[in-house]
Protein backbone atom coordinates (compact mmCIF):
# COMPACT_ATOMS: atom_id res chain seq x y z
CA UNK A 1 0.00 0.00 0.00
CA UNK A 2 1.23 3.32 -0.73
CA UNK A 3 0.45 6.04 2.03
CA UNK A 4 -0.65 9.30 1.27
CA UNK A 5 2.47 11.79 1.26
CA UNK A 6 0.27 14.33 3.23
CA UNK A 7 0.21 12.20 5.88
CA UNK A 8 3.58 11.18 6.35
CA UNK A 9 4.69 14.88 6.08
CA UNK A 10 2.34 15.58 8.99
CA UNK A 11 4.66 14.48 11.33
CA UNK A 12 7.18 16.69 13.01
CA UNK A 13 9.89 13.76 13.23
CA UNK A 14 9.22 12.50 9.85
CA UNK A 15 10.00 16.09 8.78
CA UNK A 16 13.04 16.32 10.52
CA UNK A 17 14.15 12.79 9.10
CA UNK A 18 13.51 14.16 5.66
CA UNK A 19 15.37 17.24 6.31
CA UNK A 20 18.18 15.10 7.19
CA UNK A 21 18.09 13.59 4.46
CA UNK A 22 18.10 16.12 2.10
CA UNK A 23 20.96 18.10 4.09
CA UNK A 24 23.43 15.35 4.46
CA UNK A 25 22.53 13.12 2.09
CA UNK A 26 21.97 8.62 2.47
CA UNK A 27 22.25 8.25 5.85
CA UNK A 28 22.37 4.92 8.11
CA UNK A 29 19.47 4.04 10.62
CA UNK A 30 22.67 4.83 13.51
CA UNK A 31 23.06 7.99 12.01
CA UNK A 32 19.77 9.25 11.61
CA UNK A 33 18.71 7.96 15.00
CA UNK A 34 21.79 9.56 17.29
CA UNK A 35 20.54 13.43 17.39
CA UNK A 36 16.88 12.51 18.38
CA UNK A 37 16.04 12.10 21.69
CA UNK A 38 13.86 8.35 20.75
CA UNK A 39 14.50 4.89 20.41
CA UNK A 40 15.78 3.23 17.12
CA UNK A 41 12.53 1.37 16.99
CA UNK A 42 10.72 4.65 16.86
CA UNK A 43 13.23 6.04 14.05
CA UNK A 44 12.56 3.00 12.15
CA UNK A 45 9.02 2.78 12.65
CA UNK A 46 8.98 6.63 10.73
CA UNK A 47 11.28 5.32 7.96
CA UNK A 48 9.20 2.65 6.83
CA UNK A 49 6.33 5.06 7.25
CA UNK A 50 7.90 7.32 5.06
CA UNK A 51 8.74 4.25 3.08
CA UNK A 52 5.51 3.67 2.12
CA UNK A 53 4.91 7.31 0.79
CA UNK A 54 7.64 6.96 -1.61
CA UNK A 55 9.57 9.43 0.37
CA UNK A 56 12.65 7.20 1.76
CA UNK A 57 14.79 5.13 -0.31
CA UNK A 58 16.48 2.08 1.51
CA UNK A 59 19.10 0.54 0.00
CA UNK A 60 22.31 -2.10 1.26
CA UNK A 61 25.48 -1.03 1.46
CA UNK A 62 27.68 -3.75 2.71
CA UNK A 63 26.34 -4.16 6.13
CA UNK A 64 24.18 -1.38 6.22
CA UNK A 65 20.67 -0.51 5.59
CA UNK A 66 21.22 3.52 3.52
CA UNK A 67 18.18 5.44 3.60
CA UNK A 68 17.62 8.38 0.88
CA UNK A 69 15.38 11.08 0.05
CA UNK A 70 13.14 10.96 -2.73
CA UNK A 71 11.27 13.76 -3.02
CA UNK A 72 9.03 13.51 -6.18
CA UNK A 73 6.07 12.39 -4.14
CA UNK A 74 6.35 16.16 -2.64
CA UNK A 75 5.61 17.33 -5.85
CA UNK A 76 1.29 16.81 -5.07
CA UNK A 77 1.83 18.75 -2.05
CA UNK A 78 3.12 21.15 -4.24
CA UNK A 79 0.22 21.38 -6.63
CA UNK A 80 -2.49 21.91 -4.08
CA UNK A 81 -0.41 24.56 -2.58
CA UNK A 82 0.93 26.30 -5.77
CA UNK A 83 -2.64 27.78 -6.68
CA UNK A 84 -2.66 29.96 -3.39
CA UNK A 85 0.74 30.61 -3.87
CA UNK A 86 0.28 32.01 -7.08
CA UNK A 87 -2.71 34.14 -5.53
CA UNK A 88 -0.59 36.17 -3.69
CA UNK A 89 2.31 36.52 -6.78
CA UNK A 90 -0.24 38.07 -8.29
CA UNK A 91 -1.79 40.37 -5.54
CA UNK A 92 1.64 41.22 -4.46
CA UNK A 93 2.35 42.75 -8.52
CA UNK A 94 -0.68 44.40 -8.14
CA UNK A 95 0.31 46.10 -4.41
CA UNK A 96 3.58 46.76 -5.94
CA UNK A 97 2.04 48.29 -9.25
CA UNK A 98 -0.30 50.78 -7.07
CA UNK A 99 2.47 51.66 -4.91
CA UNK A 100 4.22 52.53 -7.88
CA UNK A 101 1.35 55.03 -9.35
CA UNK A 102 1.06 56.86 -5.96
CA UNK A 103 4.66 57.87 -4.64
CA UNK A 104 5.37 58.42 -1.08
CA UNK A 105 6.34 62.36 -1.75
CA UNK A 106 2.54 63.01 -2.40
CA UNK A 107 0.52 64.99 0.08
CA UNK A 108 -0.95 62.93 2.54
CA UNK A 109 -4.33 64.09 3.49
CA UNK A 110 -4.43 62.73 7.01
CA UNK A 111 -1.40 64.60 8.20
CA UNK A 112 -3.29 68.23 6.24
CA UNK A 113 -6.50 68.70 7.84
CA UNK B 1 6.58 30.47 13.63
CA UNK B 2 3.54 30.32 15.79
CA UNK B 3 0.81 27.72 15.33
CA UNK B 4 -2.68 28.71 15.60
CA UNK B 5 -5.82 26.95 16.71
CA UNK B 6 -8.89 26.98 14.56
CA UNK B 7 -11.46 26.64 16.38
CA UNK B 8 -13.77 25.86 13.30
CA UNK B 9 -12.53 22.43 12.41
CA UNK B 10 -13.37 19.37 14.18
CA UNK B 11 -11.07 17.90 16.50
CA UNK B 12 -11.18 14.34 15.59
CA UNK B 13 -10.18 14.92 11.87
CA UNK B 14 -6.81 14.57 11.13
CA UNK B 15 -5.67 17.87 9.81
CA UNK B 16 -2.06 19.16 8.34
CA UNK B 17 -1.31 22.69 7.88
CA UNK B 18 0.49 24.60 5.27
CA UNK B 19 2.04 27.94 5.11
CA UNK B 20 3.04 29.99 2.15
CA UNK B 21 5.81 32.38 2.35
CA UNK B 22 6.87 35.71 0.21
CA UNK B 23 9.09 38.46 0.86
CA UNK B 24 9.67 41.10 -1.75
CA UNK B 25 11.00 44.86 -1.45
CA UNK B 26 9.47 48.00 -2.36
CA UNK B 27 10.50 51.76 -3.48
CA UNK B 28 7.72 52.90 -1.04
CA UNK B 29 8.62 53.63 2.73
CA UNK B 30 6.97 51.40 5.40
CA UNK B 31 4.49 54.08 5.97
CA UNK B 32 3.43 54.14 2.26
CA UNK B 33 3.18 50.45 2.33
CA UNK B 34 1.43 50.25 6.11
CA UNK B 35 -1.54 52.75 4.64
CA UNK B 36 -1.58 50.27 0.87
CA UNK B 37 -2.35 47.35 3.39
CA UNK B 38 -4.87 48.77 5.97
CA UNK B 39 -6.70 51.47 4.22
CA UNK B 40 -10.19 50.46 2.95
CA UNK B 41 -9.74 52.71 -0.42
CA UNK B 42 -6.09 51.71 -0.53
CA UNK B 43 -6.75 47.51 -0.14
CA UNK B 44 -9.27 47.89 -2.71
CA UNK B 45 -7.32 49.41 -5.65
CA UNK B 46 -5.07 46.23 -5.66
CA UNK B 47 -6.77 43.52 -3.34
CA UNK B 48 -9.98 43.08 -4.56
CA UNK B 49 -12.77 45.30 -5.72
CA UNK B 50 -13.88 46.98 -2.62
CA UNK B 51 -13.12 46.21 1.11
CA UNK B 52 -14.04 47.38 4.84
CA UNK B 53 -11.62 46.50 7.95
CA UNK B 54 -11.65 47.68 11.22
CA UNK B 55 -7.86 48.61 11.95
CA UNK B 56 -7.41 47.23 15.39
CA UNK B 57 -7.34 44.01 17.51
CA UNK B 58 -10.69 41.92 17.08
CA UNK B 59 -12.03 44.34 14.67
CA UNK B 60 -14.11 42.89 11.62
CA UNK B 61 -13.95 43.68 7.93
CA UNK B 62 -14.14 42.22 4.72
CA UNK B 63 -12.59 42.25 1.20
CA UNK B 64 -14.90 41.78 -1.73
CA UNK B 65 -15.06 40.60 -5.72
CA UNK B 66 -17.28 41.08 -8.02
CA UNK B 67 -16.81 37.68 -9.04
CA UNK B 68 -15.95 36.09 -6.27
CA UNK B 69 -18.52 37.63 -3.55
CA UNK B 70 -17.64 39.07 0.05
CA UNK B 71 -14.96 37.09 2.23
CA UNK B 72 -15.06 38.06 5.97
CA UNK B 73 -11.85 39.62 7.86
CA UNK B 74 -10.78 39.50 11.32
CA UNK B 75 -8.01 41.69 12.71
CA UNK B 76 -6.24 39.72 15.22
CA UNK B 77 -2.63 41.93 15.70
CA UNK B 78 -1.98 46.00 15.00
CA UNK B 79 1.90 47.24 15.24
CA UNK B 80 1.40 51.07 12.67
CA UNK B 81 3.76 50.26 9.81
CA UNK B 82 5.32 47.42 11.39
CA UNK B 83 3.23 44.67 11.56
CA UNK B 84 -0.24 43.32 10.44
CA UNK B 85 -1.97 40.26 11.42
CA UNK B 86 -5.64 39.05 9.87
CA UNK B 87 -7.48 36.43 9.22
CA UNK B 88 -10.34 35.22 6.60
CA UNK B 89 -12.05 32.90 5.50
CA UNK B 90 -11.93 30.71 3.37
CA UNK B 91 -15.56 30.82 2.10
CA UNK B 92 -17.46 33.70 0.82
CA UNK B 93 -19.88 34.70 2.68
CA UNK B 94 -19.16 33.52 5.94
CA UNK B 95 -18.91 34.54 9.31
CA UNK B 96 -15.01 34.31 10.22
CA UNK B 97 -16.62 32.12 13.44
CA UNK B 98 -18.35 29.65 11.09
CA UNK B 99 -15.86 28.09 8.81
CA UNK B 100 -12.19 27.40 7.91
CA UNK B 101 -9.71 30.47 7.65
CA UNK B 102 -6.19 31.36 7.09
CA UNK B 103 -4.11 33.50 8.81
CA UNK B 104 -1.93 36.06 7.15
CA UNK B 105 0.94 37.70 9.09
CA UNK B 106 2.40 41.26 7.02
CA UNK B 107 5.92 42.30 8.60
CA UNK B 108 7.38 45.41 6.98
CA UNK B 109 10.56 46.81 7.95
CA UNK B 110 12.96 49.33 6.47
CA UNK B 111 15.10 49.00 3.21
CA UNK B 112 18.13 50.31 2.50
CA UNK B 113 17.63 53.56 0.70
CA UNK B 114 14.21 54.51 2.05
CA UNK B 115 12.16 51.61 0.65
CA UNK B 116 10.39 48.49 2.39
CA UNK B 117 11.22 44.75 2.69
CA UNK B 118 7.69 43.26 2.86
CA UNK B 119 7.42 39.38 4.69
CA UNK B 120 4.31 37.87 4.15
CA UNK B 121 2.90 34.23 5.29
CA UNK B 122 -0.41 32.84 5.43
CA UNK B 123 -0.63 29.74 7.28
CA UNK B 124 -3.11 27.52 7.86
CA UNK B 125 -4.18 25.70 4.30
CA UNK B 126 -5.47 22.68 5.62
CA UNK B 127 -6.13 19.35 3.91
CA UNK B 128 -7.09 16.04 6.33
CA UNK B 129 -4.85 13.41 5.88
CA UNK B 130 -6.32 10.19 4.65
CA UNK B 131 -5.26 7.68 7.89
CA UNK B 132 -5.48 8.99 11.55
CA UNK B 133 -1.82 9.73 12.40
CA UNK B 134 -0.26 12.90 14.21
CA UNK B 135 -1.31 16.26 13.36
CA UNK B 136 1.42 18.74 12.49
CA UNK B 137 2.03 22.08 11.66
CA UNK B 138 4.33 22.42 8.48
CA UNK B 139 7.81 24.40 8.89
CA UNK B 140 10.68 25.46 6.88
CA UNK B 141 12.10 22.22 6.11
CA UNK B 142 9.20 21.22 4.34
CA UNK B 143 9.07 24.08 2.03
CA UNK B 144 12.58 23.75 1.82
CA UNK B 145 11.91 20.52 0.18
CA UNK B 146 8.88 21.24 -1.86
CA UNK B 147 11.34 24.02 -3.44
CA UNK B 148 13.78 21.27 -3.64
CA UNK B 149 11.49 19.23 -5.73
CA UNK B 150 11.27 21.92 -8.73
CA UNK B 151 14.72 22.75 -8.12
Amino acid sequence: MTADVFTAVADPLRRRLLARLREQGPLSLSELAAPLAVTRQAVTKHLDALARAGLVRVTREGRERVHRLDPAPLREVDEWLRPYAEEWDERLARLRAHLDERPPQGPDPEERP
Amino acid sequence: MTTTKNAANPADAPQIHATIERRLTFDAPPERVWRAITEPDEIAAWFGDSAELDLRPGGDGWFGWEEHGRFAVRVEEVVANERLVWRWSRKRDTPIDEGPSTRVEWRLSPAPGGGTVLELTESGFQREADRQDNIGGWKHELAELVAHVDG
